[in-house]
Parts: C-alpha cells; structure tokens; sequence
C-alpha cells in the first residue's frame, strides 16, 4: 500500500529568545610604502606609533602604517605577534656607545633608559666602557656611529626620544672595536668578534663596517680571501661561524658590484657561510641606493634593507661638537641597512625559538621579498626584508605527533585541519573553560618553526541546545503516519511496521509470547506501549531521546534488540552503529508484569545494566590525529526505567542512568591518560490524554541529559621547543565535570483535527548555567500542522 | 676650478750688470727693485676661521664642492649637514664630496696669499687599505674665513 504524504503547510518557529551571540572578527590592513615592490605589510596599528615611524623621517614622518623604514620591513606586523627581540642577545662592534658619566649601562646623555646594554668592552683602549669617544678632540671624526647603530637595534619603546629601534626589548653587548675615526686598529675587529664569541648566549653580531676591497674580485676562493683578510681575521671569522652565532655585515657604500672583502668572504667557506648575513641598502623609495653595494657574487647570503636617511641616536659629544639640539639625526649607509636586519633577526629568534640560528637565517632569506624590482638577485640578494612574511608560516602548519624531536626520523606530522576533537555535550562546557587561554605549539612544514596556539582552536563542542533545531522539532512534533503489518501463524506472529518505505521495526513473537526477535531504529521499544505517550515517544528524537538508554545513543541508530519475553521478565538489547565500529550489550530486567495496554493504573520498570565499546571515541566524542583515542572505549551503565498509568488519562514516566567511561589511550596522543568518568541522565515526565477534549494530548517533561559528575583527562601538549630541536610537552589536567548542570523544560501539545491533519506545539526552556551571560536560559518555540493527502 | 695665480719677475739683472753706469747705481736699483719684488711675492697667511669637519647627514653621493657665502646655496648646504649655526663664522665652504666609510677627513694645512688670490691647501686622510671602517656615508669638508673669497685655488693633498 502506498500511503503519499505530503505536508500541507508548516509553521515552524523555533524561536531563540535568549541565545548565545557570536561575535565577529576583523583586522588592519597594512599599505604599501611608496607603492613599486615594497612588501604590503599586515603591520598592527596598535604598534605603528610616532616612535615607529620617526626612524624613516624625522617629525614629518607622521602616523599610520607602513612608513619607511620600520614600516618598510614590516616590523609592526611581527609585533603585533609578541617579537620585540626580547630575549635575544647582540653584540654591536662598533665604535662604541654614548656612555653616560660614570654608567655601564644606560645611554645617559639625551634621556636615560633610551638603550641599555648588559656588557661591552673596548678593544680599542682595552678597558670595559665601551665609550663612543666620537668627540676626538673636538673634530668629531667618530660622531657616534657605534651610537646610532646601537639605537637603530634596540632604542626602547616608550620612552622620552621619540623614536624606539627595531627590536626594542633585544638585549645589547656593546664592542668598540673601531676608534672615534670610525677605523678598526691592527687586529681590533678580530679581537671583537673573539670577545663576541665568548658572550654566553649570545645570538648575533652586527658589523656596520667593512674594507674597500671587492669580493670576486679582490679574492675569489677560501684561500684568496684568506690571504686578503689575514689568517688572524680569517680565523676569527670561521670560529665565529662554527659557534653558529649570526654575523651581519653592512655590504660597503662604494656603489660596486659586489660587498666588501670582510663581509663576503663567507660566500666561499661553508664554515660560516650559513650563518653569515650581507646587507645592502634602499632608499626611501625602496630601490638600491645609490651608493650601496650590490649583493652580486654574494647574491645567495645578501638580502636588502632600508638604509638612507635613518634617524638614530646622535650622541651628546657630537651635538656639542655640532651645536645641534636633537639627539636624533639620520645617517645613511648600508651601516643603517645592518641593524635593521641584525633586530629584524632577533625578532625572528624570538619567534621561533625552535629554529637554530643558520634556520632563522634561512627563514629571514625565504620570507623576503623578492618578486618586481626585487627580483633582481644581483642587486638585492633574497629581497627586501619582510618581517610580516618571516613571522607568519611558510607552507602549513602541522602538529607534531608525540615526539620530542622536531627532526626525527620517526616523528610524524598531522595537517592542522586532521587534528580534531569534537566533544560530547556531557562535559563540553568544563572542556572549554578549561582550554581557555592554553595554548600548544604548532610547527610549519618548512622550517618546524613554533607557533602558539590556542589548544581549544582543536576543540568543537557538542551542545544540547543545538538540537533545538528546526528539523529536530518538526521531527519531534511530527506523528508518525506508520503502517504495521501483522501476520500470525502456528508458531507466533510476525509484526513489521513501516514508515513510508523505511522499516521502523520488526518482530517475531511466538506464540505465548515466549520469544520475541526485532529490529527497531529506535533503541527501545519500552516507551511504545503505553498510552497516552504512545503519541509523543514514537521516535527517537522527541525530546533530546529523553526515555532512550544515553549509551546507546551513538552512531546512526542502527539498533538491535532481542527479548527472551516470559511474562516480561527479562530482555536483551544490542547496539551497532552502523560501521560496526561500536558495540554495546544490555540487559533489561522487568520485574514488574508487563505493561498492561489499556488496564488503569499499570506500571512498569526496566532496570538495564550493560556495556558499550566505542573504537576511536568516548561518550560519543570523536577524535582524529594527535587527539585520537584508542580503539576500545568502555562505558559500564546502569539504569532505571519507570512508567505508571496514574489514571484519568495522566501518565508518569521517569528515568535515570549513570555510567563509567574509561578512555583508551591511544598511542602518542596527546589525550595521555585519564581518570574514569562518571556520567548521569535522568528524566522525568507527566503527560495527559484527553487534554480538555479527547483529541488533544499534553506533555510536561523535565529533563537533564547526559552529564560529567566525576572524571578529568590529561592532555601533554608540545609548549616549547628549543634550537637544540627538542620539543617539552606540558601537561594539562581537564576536570570533566561542567559547572553548571543544564536542565530542560519541555511542554508539548498535539491535536487531532482530522484523521488526516495534525496540529503540534513544542516550547522548550533550557536552563545552563555555563552558558555565557545573557544566554543561560534560552526559549524554543515550534507550532507544526500536517494534513496528510 | 683651480685658479692661476701668476707670479713671475723677469729681470735681466745680467744684462744690467753689463751696463756701464756706476755699481752704486746699479746696486741702488737693484735694492729698490728687490724691495718692489718683495711686495709681489705670495704668502702664507692664517684665515680669520678654519674648522674642518665630518657630517653625516648626506644620503646622496656629492663630488669636489667649493661655496662661497656669495653664492645662494651656502647656507642651505651649512643647513643641510647640520651646522646651520657656523654660517656667520665662515665665508667659506670646500668639500671633497661624499665618502663611503669613516676613515676619511679633511684638514687644513695652510693658505698661501699672492695679493687677491688665495692657494687653500688641505690634507685628505685615507683609510688604510684592508682597515675595517665604519659603512656610514661621510661628508668631510672645511669651513673657512678668509678676507677675500674671490679668487681661490684649493689644492688637496
């Protein structure tokens, strides 16, 4: 027989009343300086300050972003990521630093506390205070080089010079290895780089200096160059190389093809070619000024930066020596160009603290600009620096799968998108309080270079109220128009009953109701009996399945049952989803007579104990990647059914369930052990046939669905990782246990209008105290007609 | 720009030697020529003022560069290298243009006068050959006064 049905008209209006809002997100894009091939930078307004900008040009730099010079680089891009080169050691050989009177410390002669440096030495008059005596006897000869490179770096932020340097939290370590002409003396400058060398932890060195030779042409071998530098220099160079400490060099103002001797000489001996960086420099418009070097011969070590006309500090001696009253001027140089790579390294190191220094070398060449003008390797090497491209990931980003080796031969990665977790509504609300403000770190595929992030972003949680949707109330409100077929014959009768073409449930039943064999969608048929809720508890979705065994309602509802019925005395369920993946067993005991159809005042109870295995999940929370569960999940479950006609049509069902979960540790997850978790459901409800008339029916129901009441799992996430490529995971312990306990409060109505149509209402409260403010208590509302044609 | 000074006295002192006038005479004369030959000759002198300096606040190349306070761009070069006070001291301004690296100066050595025209002398200091020097765009010059900037010959060793 075919039945058609057809839904006349729908009204369906589930009403969120008080519900949660969300929130949208937005950010500050960066504008190109001067346009051509300039990076566009991402740089965050909150840190493109006057200060920022002055370093470009002077007080008519103004505001905004993406001013030469730090806005440039992008440098306010790494900011706004947390790189402000705190952390990362420096060494400045130069001509020293403006010392103020007596101070080791401070630049004192402008304002304190513009930049302070933690050690120094003088290699030229063999003492420790590194003084930048630019003064020389009133020519100011030196006029402060050491000075405006140190500011360049690390000027602080926020304070009364207006200006800060590009990594302006980096810690300095101040070398005067040239004298106040602004020239090394006898082996000055390789004394430095030893002293350097010697600093502990000390990261990078920068050289704004360099010889007038040619490389390439002055010398085109090891050995060449060698013989030009001098073996004491040579040497000096390749221990510095072989300490993995980064040397920066200025590239040489004398407009050749190629950097200076001193400086590109590391572009024929691998000892400290990886770790060696040359730096010519652009002009305000971002092309190769015209007195800078070309990276040439040394293209593959080489990259540019901004260098002309930058303000920096000018110390006190040369104001003196030049009646000036700014302690700010610009130089120009590709001696400017070097300290802004020298911090935009630093900002690198602190980024990433997983990357040795050749790799933070290496990301800063891959991360520049290179394409339009920049494209020209000879001249710029890698590109314009770009500290936006350097502080973002280069290719994806992936978590590591439990080692503790970033290069190991065994260790695996996961795409960030097959890393999930999506939680049960049971304990999602305590899942998210606890993850909120952790973070993890993530590695790209490039470099394994760390990123933070917040460990919940893998999370997805599971919300009963979501099931107030729509669909779920049309399908709850929706009479099942079904058709049974009953057969009988010598041994018992065989019932098959249909929902359109879908079998909803079959059953063989001997006679004298000995045996009783089925297949039903819904988990249970304990609810279909007795009336008046045969009407409001014949599918499975009615209210959030108040009445249906919580362990069981997993998978796609592919469920099984078998009762050996005498007298209804006992029965046995069982579970499959529907990959087969999930099993689950329960036995039923009714201790009280079976439900009596249509006798006053029958009862019923169910008691049901049971287990279920979950492959890869628990509680129904599935997980992928480096937060997979193992295979086999158990829950232990106990539960109570009970119904009672009361009489005068009202009838009252309860039910209650608890159960044990113990997760299974998959191996290297990061879901590491747990403790068991104890969960509970109950219901209770009150429903009444011939609600005023005899074609309507009412329904009050309270319930509170599946619940953490006990139970916590560790999380060990990767939280740091160091240039030894050596990851340390932190554990997190997560209390399951919501807060708040959500209860809801349904009232349903139906009445017949004809035998064909159907007129339904639904209002639902829910109350959850974990919801955010303004959203704990929420209200749906559906009203649903049907006619059936 | 170098300007020529001519000096040169051409006697035919053998010539006159020759003559047949009394030795005195001759002798006489000769002492008043000398006299008179003494007054053309050049000599050193000390300028009112003379600084000589580095500035860093170049950001383009620059060649050789005389400026006299005459000429409309002095003040505005004093400005642009930073010592816009020193304008009422100097009347003049030479520089040997733009230098790649610290390491270069300039000095004054002297002036040589021959009556209105002034031989400027000064000394341009090198780095040395594979010294390591500062990478900063310098700008050495000299600012001087002298009493007549017309005609100057500057001479930079």
């Amino acid at each position: 027989m075919n039945n058609i049905f057809k839904i006349f008209a729908i009204l369906s209006l589930p009403l969120l009343l008080n519900a949660c809002g969300g929130g949208g997100g937005g950010g500050a894009a960066g504008e190109a300086v001067g346009g051509g091939t300039i990076p566009t930078c991402s740089d965050n307004s909150t840190y493109t300050t006057a200060e920022y900008n002055y370093m470009g040009g002077a007080s008519g730099a103004g505001s905004g972003t993406g001013k030469y010079g730090l806005g440039t680089v992008c440098a306010g891009a790494a900011y706004g990521r947390g790189a402000t080169g705190e952390g990362i050691d420096i060494a400045v050989l130069d001509t020293g630093i403006s010392v103020g009177s007596g101070s080791t410390t401070d630049i004192t002669d402008i304002d304190s506390n513009i930049a302070t440096f933690v050690s120094g030495a003088d290699l030229i008059g063999s003492d420790s205070v590194p003084q930048d005596d630019d003064n020389n006897g009133g020519t100011a000869l030196g006029s402060g080089h050491g000075s405006h490179v140190a500011g360049l770096i690390a000027n602080e932020k926020n304070n009364s010079g207006g200006l800060h340097g590009i990594a302006y939290d980096s810690t300095l370590h101040i070398l005067k290895v040239l004298n106040s002409s602004g020239s090394s003396v006898g082996n000055s400058i390789w004394s430095g780089l030893d002293k350097a060398r010697g600093i502990s932890g000390l990261d990078i060195a920068n050289l704004s200096l360099g010889d007038s030779g040619v490389i390439g042409t002055s010398c085109n071998s090891a050995s060449s160059c060698e013989s030009a530098i001098g073996s004491t220099g040579y040497t000096a160079l390749e221990n510095f190389g072989n300490a993995g400490i980064i040397a920066v060099w200025a590239a040489g103002n004398s407009s050749d093809s190629s950097p200076s001797v001193m400086s590109g000489s590391a572009i024929y001996d691998d000892d400290f070619k990886e770790t060696t960086v040359i730096v010519v420099a652009t002009d305000s418009t971002g092309n190769l000024a015209s007195y800078s070097n070309k990276c040439g011969v040394a293209s593959s070590i080489c990259i540019a930066a901004p260098g002309t006309s930058l303000y920096s500090n000018f110390s006190s001696n040369a104001q003196s020596s030049y009646n000036v009253n700014s302690w700010k001027q610009a130089m120009s140089g590709t001696s400017m160009a070097a300290p802004l790579v020298s911090g935009g390294l630093a900002l690198i190191k602190q980024e990433f603290s997983s990357l040795t220094n050749a790799q933070v070398v290496d990301r800063l060449f891959a991360t520049a600009s290179d394409t339009g003008e920049y494209a020209k390797s000879t001249i710029y090497g890698h590109g314009m620096m770009n500290l936006d491209a350097a502080t973002t990931a280069v290719g994806s980003l992936q978590a590591i799968g439990g080692s503790n080796n970033l290069d190991g031969i065994g260790t695996s990665y996961y795409n960030l998108m097959d890393n999930n977790f999506t939680s049960s509504a049971a304990f999602s609300n305590a899942l998210n309080n606890a993850l909120a403000g952790q973070t993890m770190e993530v590695y790209d595929s490039f470099d394994r270079a760390n990123f933070k992030t917040n460990v919940s972003s893998f999370f997805t949680s599971g919300s009963y109220t979501s099931q107030n949707t729509i669909e779920n109330h049309i399908l709850r409100l929706e009479p099942k128009n079904t058709h049974k077929v009953k057969n009988k014959n010598l041994y018992g009768s065989f019932t098959v009953e249909t929902n359109g073409n879908y079998i909803e449930s079959s059953m063989f039943q001997s006679t004298g109701d000995f045996l009783a064999l089925g297949f039903n969608q819904s988990t249970n048929s304990f609810e279909n009996e007795v009336d008046p809720l045969f009407n409001f508890f014949n599918d499975s979705n009615f209210g959030n399945n108040y009445l249906a065994n919580p362990y069981f309602n997993t998978g796609s509802g592919q469920d099984y049952f078998m009762s050996f019925n005498s007298n209804g005395s006992f029965g046995l369920d069982t579970f499959t989803n529907a990959n087969g993946n999930d099993l689950g067993l329960a036995f039923n005991l009714n201790p009280l007579s079976n439900s009596d159809e249509g006798k006053s005042n029958a009862g019923d109870l169910q008691i049901v104990f049971g287990a279920n295995y979950e492959q890869n999940k628990f509680l129904n929370s599935t997980s992928t990647g480096v937060f997979a569960t193992g295979d086999l999940s158990n829950t232990n479950f106990t539960g109570v059914k009970y119904k009672k006609n009361l009489g005068n049509d009202f009838t009252f069902v309860g039910s209650g369930f608890a159960g044990y979960t113990y997760i299974d540790k998959a191996a290297d997850s990061y879901i590491d052990s747990s403790t068991p978790l104890l969960t509970s459901e109950f219901t209770l409800g009150l429903a009444k046939a011939n609600f005023i008339k005899e074609d309507q029916r009412i329904g009050f129901f309270i319930n509170q669905p599946q619940r953490v009441e006990d139970g916590s799992l560790n999380l060990r996430v990767p939280t740091l990782s160091d240039r030894d490529r050596t990851v340390t995971y932190s554990n997190l312990n997560v209390d399951l246990e919501p807060e708040a306990r959500q209860i809801n409060f349904d009232i349903i109505f139906n009445k017949t209008i004809t035998e064909s149509s159907n007129l339904s209402a639904n209002l639902t409260h829910v109350q959850n105290g974990d919801h955010s403010n303004g959203s704990k208590n929420q209200n749906f509302f559906s009203l649903f007609y049907k006619k059936t044609f | 720009m170098v300007l020529k000074i001519k000096t040169s006295f051409l006697y035919f002192i053998k010539k006159l030697f020759n003559l047949s006038v009394s030795k005195l005479l001759i002798f006489l004369s000769f002492f008043i020529f000398s006299c008179s030959s003494y007054s053309m000759q050049a000599e050193e002198i000390k300028p009112e003022a003379a600084s000589c300096n580095i500035s860093r606040s170049i950001s383009e190349k620059k060649d050789f560069e005389i400026l006299t306070i005459k000429n409309k761009n002095f003040n505005q070069r004093l400005n642009k290298i930073g010592f816009n006070n020193q304008k009422l001291k100097y009347n003049l301004f030479i520089t040997n243009g733009t230098k790649p690296s610290a390491g270069y100066s300039l000095k004054f050595d002297k002036i040589i006068k021959n009556k209105n025209k002034f031989k400027i002398y000064l000394i341009e200091t090198k780095p040395n050959k594979m010294s390591a020097n500062a990478a900063v765009l310098i700008y050495p010059f000299c600012l001087l006064k002298v009493d007549n900037s017309d005609q100057i010959e500057v001479i930079i060793k």
